[in-house]
């Protein structure tokens, strides 16, 4: 069962490191809002993909910009390992 | 030409996965079918540059920024090499072994590649009994004794030496002795018999903007120094940035800080107009553009430095980099850095023409990453 936005978000902001108060709404700008570094986007890239236990990740690198591009990376992911 | 499976094996920082990076692309250009098990983190950098990943660990290996225990060069790198393993290694060795012989059912390679760190896909595949050739950067690891006398006492290492009696426990373990040094006589003297050359590979894409601020730096009219700890110490250790930063100002050096990454070297160094700072950048196109290069010691930095032609400082803080500093110093290619001295240490080396030139004929000696890199593979493609 995958994890609701709500706790996705909370999980990411918690290893991110990100302040408690900043907004959590699929528009949340990871950069704008967030002010993630280079070292962090990398970081929620592995996060996602560990929490989503992707064993094979896929060949490119995902481009997110928003809290809810990173949910939606996440969902793709699971339904990926689901199918296999 | 038969098309062979081959699975390559790299755990630890992007200073294990680069110089096995050049035998994966030649591998893949002949015509192979070649993946990588690696860590999350170092699978991204396999991802762009094409190279097929499958996740080794749950990402915690990025925790070890914030791990202070790990950055000791005590015991000649061991102790940080014996903390890597416990803390990230064996935590999750179970389960990646388990995942690499689910994921290799469907599709078996006929020969595997590992690397030092790499104790799951080593594992994995002696339990598969698929041939293994073991690539090492690190020639202390070839002193067996003490690969022994660091041995883990984990179940799944023991069973793996109970069913195959023909595999020595420093072999199960630590992958010693080695099949591949990837190294070079020039630092390792006579101890470089085994040694095939270092495939010295950097062409990971940096980000735009950290390119052109590199541009401008390397274009620029002062007199430039480049400082790296490397891919990831420098987020963690801080204090050789502000020794570099203090040692930079006493000289007037515009100064790159090349991985000083976060919103804490900004609030550090931004306001400071000689100092420029990055992410990753490839130390192969800047390295030339500064007149030493100050750095951490890692290997792959270390040859970076010596292909440019540049004296180095060497500030050791973990692993090998205690004995490469030792190796600089030893060759005439520069100094390991002291404590207290480093200001005086950088002004040295900034006057020193005699070195300068002993880097540039060190320089020309090394053995050419492409024969390295063919070496390897030809290695590789002889254990199927």
């Amino acid at each position: 069962m995958p994890h609701s936005f709500a706790e996705f978000t909370a999980i990411v902001v918690e290893q991110l490191d990100v302040d408690d108060d900043a907004p959590r709404d699929p528009t949340t700008g990871l950069y704008e809002d967030w002010s993630l570094d280079s070292l962090q986007s990398f970081q929620l890239i592995v996060l996602v993909e560990a929490m989503a236990g992707a064993l094979v990740p896929p060949a490119v690198l995902p481009e997110m910009f928003t809290v809810g591009d990173a949910y939606d990376y996440y969902l793709a992911l699971v339904s990926e390992v689901a199918r296999t | 030409m038969t098309q062979r499976r081959i699975l390559f094996g790299a755990f630890g920082s992007a200073g294990d996965l680069f110089p096995i990076v050049p035998l994966m692309r030649a591998l893949l250009a002949e015509g192979h079918d070649v993946r990588c098990a690696a860590t999350r983190s170092l699978g991204l950098y396999l991802r762009t540059c094409g190279i097929p990943a499958i996740a080794l660990g749950d990402g915690s290996e990025l925790r070890v920024v914030d791990d202070a225990g790990i950055f000791t060069t005590a015991d000649g790198g061991w102790d940080s090499w014996r903390q890597t393993v416990d803390r990230y290694v064996l935590p999750t060795v179970e389960a990646d072994v388990a995942a690499l012989r689910s994921v290799t059912g469907a599709w078996r390679p006929d020969v595997a590649v590992t690397t030092s760190l790499a104790l799951p896909v080593r594992l994995a595949m002696h339990l598969e009994e698929v041939p293994v050739v073991e690539v090492t950067i690190y020639p202390q690891h070839a002193i067996a004794e003490r690969a022994l006398a660091h041995t883990f006492d984990h179940p799944i290492v023991a069973d793996v030496v109970a069913r195959r009696p023909d595999l020595a426990p420093a072999r199960a373990a630590w992958g010693v002795p080695s099949d591949v040094l990837l190294h070079d006589a020039v630092l390792l003297g006579d101890a470089a018999a085994d040694a095939v050359g270092f495939p010295y590979w950097d062409e990971v894409p940096g980000i735009a903007a950290d390119i052109e601020a590199m541009d401008r730096w390397a274009a620029g009219p002062a007199r430039r120094l480049l400082v790296t700890l490397g891919s990831f110490i420098g987020v963690a250790r801080r204090d050789a940035w502000y020794a570099a930063a203090d040692a930079a100002a006493e000289h007037d050096l515009a100064t790159a800080f090349v991985g000083a990454r976060g919103s804490w070297a900004e609030a550090e160094f931004g306001s400071d107009e000689r100092i420029t700072c990055v992410g990753f950048v490839p130390l192969s196109r800047y390295a030339s553009a500064s007149e030493v290069v100050v750095h951490h010691g890692g290997l792959g930095t270390t040859f970076a430095a010596l292909r440019a032609g540049r004296p180095a400082l060497v500030v050791p803080q973990a692993f090998d980099q205690g004995d490469n500093a030792h190796l600089v110093e030893a060759a005439g290619l520069g100094l390991r850095a002291r404590p207290d001295r480093i200001t005086q240490q950088l002004a040295d080396l900034l006057v020193d023409d005699d070195r300068r030139r002993r880097v540039a004929q060190a320089a020309a000696a090394l053995v050419d990453p492409t024969h390295a890199t063919a070496t390897a593979a030809a290695s590789i493609l002889a254990a199927v």
